[in-house]
């Protein structure tokens, strides 16, 4: 006898990663809070790192409205054209 | 069909097993079923439920972009066969399944959380009495058919295609068991009120579904009130009670009056949207206590047990539902997910989009 497979598969369609910024050195920072409590001090955390080694030129702090919603369309547009380089977390 | 045409349906693939039993061990192995065992999905099982719904399998009913899954007709069906399901009760699954789809029930939320929220389906109208659903004694079961496979069947599409194996997307703390199977009937011949799909804006010859991002039910048992204010301020201290349990507020809250209650509510002659604002106002916490039981931080100070939070934001965040066994003075108490991005969605079945509200 057969059986029907019951699941489904996601459907991630493919990308190409953006070329890595190196060095960092004068590089725009942005930040993207994934609105889960504590995801601000890991974010801050870094980003005291980064700009001690890096010698940021700017830091863009963003929040998504929800952690449990993707970020929208009109934030991550804003995120690509002020950044170079784009950090997200959670934190909880 | 036959059986040559029944191999290229479906887009699911087809595995050789060597009877039911082996087929049941397969699923286990392969983390396809709730922990229970599973009516094996055969291409004619499958075919059959489709038949009677009068669906193509590979229609679209709705994704989950989050878990880039898109869900089809035919694994919902593939997954009501496994729940137990009979033909008829398909459309009654695919329409629960469609309502946790929209964006707005934000299914995401719920079932990732570490809160653990289930999915309450309530069935409305005549499509609950052709099924045989059941409304009163032992409503949460066990022991009915279409309540506990209908359920069972959202649940295990859920798992299967939608991400939300446990472990994988389900990363709920406690979980608690209306994640096996969480479906009721109203019990509207016995109600004094208009039905629940009635009162959330549709027609009472329409059936209908509604789903709730819903955690565990607590009994109020209240043996000694009958007038409308004093029972209704006791569900109310229930309400307040069982909300900080989990949080300072709820986004919704369900209410499932039991038959003795739901008499002596009848008898009074007050109407739901009375008992809703009644309910509204009534259930409220006060800050000392809300400090107290770790919902509220800080410290507790002068004046908070005099200040008050209300534990939800409008009287129709509260889903009044007339259920339950016929003996016994019992109330259950049905706090949401405390996210409040999930919203509760009543749907038509088997009708247009425009028909839900």
């Amino acid at each position: 006898m057969y059986v029907l497979n019951p699941t489904t598969a996601p459907t991630a369609a493919r990308f190409v990663a953006a070329e890595r910024v190196r060095p960092l050195r004068g590089a725009r920072l942005g930040l993207l809070d994934n609105g889960k409590h504590n995801s601000n001090k890991l974010l801050d955390h870094l980003c005291d790192v980064l700009a001690e080694e890096h010698a940021l030129s700017k830091v863009h702090r963003a929040r998504k409205p929800s952690p449990f919603a993707p970020a929208p369309e009109t934030l991550l547009a804003e995120l690509a054209d002020s950044c170079d380089v784009v950090i997200t977390a959670v934190g909880d | 069909l036959k059986d040559a045409a029944l191999q290229t349906r479906f887009q699911s693939e087809q595995l050789e097993v060597a009877d039911s039993v082996a087929a049941i061990e397969l699923f286990f192995e392969r983390g396809w079923t709730d922990g229970l065992p599973i009516v094996p999905p055969t291409p004619e099982a499958v075919e059959e439920m489709l038949e009677y719904a009068g669906h193509e399998p590979g229609t679209h009913l709705g994704s989950v972009p989050e878990r880039r899954r898109d869900v089809t007709v035919e694994k919902v069906a593939v997954n009501a066969v496994m729940a137990g399901c009979l033909p008829a009760f398909l459309p009654v699954v695919l329409t629960a399944v469609e309502a946790i789809l929209e964006p707005r029930f934000s299914l995401v939320g719920p079932s990732s959380n570490t809160a653990g929220a289930a999915v309450l389906i309530v069935v409305n109208g005549p499509v609950a009495r052709q099924l045989g659903l059941n409304s009163k004694d032992n409503l949460f079961g066990p022991g009915n058919r279409a309540n506990a496979t209908i359920g069972r069947a959202v649940r295990l599409t859920m798992i299967n295609a939608m991400g939300t194996a446990p472990g994988v997307f389900d990363q709920s703390c406690m979980g608690h068991p209306g994640k096996y199977t969480y479906c009721i009937a109203e019990n509207e011949a016995d109600s004094p009120w208009e039905p629940l799909h009635v009162d959330r804006g549709l027609h009472p010859e329409d059936s209908a579904v509604t789903v709730y991002a819903a955690q565990a039910m607590y009994q109020s048992n209240d043996r000694f009130h009958s007038d409308p204010e004093s029972l209704l301020t006791s569900i109310a201290l229930s309400m307040a009670a069982v909300s900080s349990f989990l949080a300072e507020a709820q986004p919704e809250m369900a209410v499932v009056v039991g038959y003795e209650h739901m008499q002596a509510l009848g008898d009074s002659g007050w109407t739901r949207r009375q008992i809703k604002d009644f309910l509204f106002a009534q259930a409220r916490s006060d800050l000392t206590s809300l400090k107290q039981v770790g919902k509220l931080p800080g410290a507790t100070e002068p004046g908070d047990e005099a200040r008050f939070k209300g534990v939800i934001d409008h009287a129709d965040d509260i889903l009044l539902v007339a259920a339950g066994g016929v003996a016994g003075r019992y109330t259950d108490i049905i706090p949401g997910w405390p996210g409040a991005r999930s919203r509760s969605v009543t749907r038509a079945i088997g009708q247009c989009d425009e028909c839900h509200v």
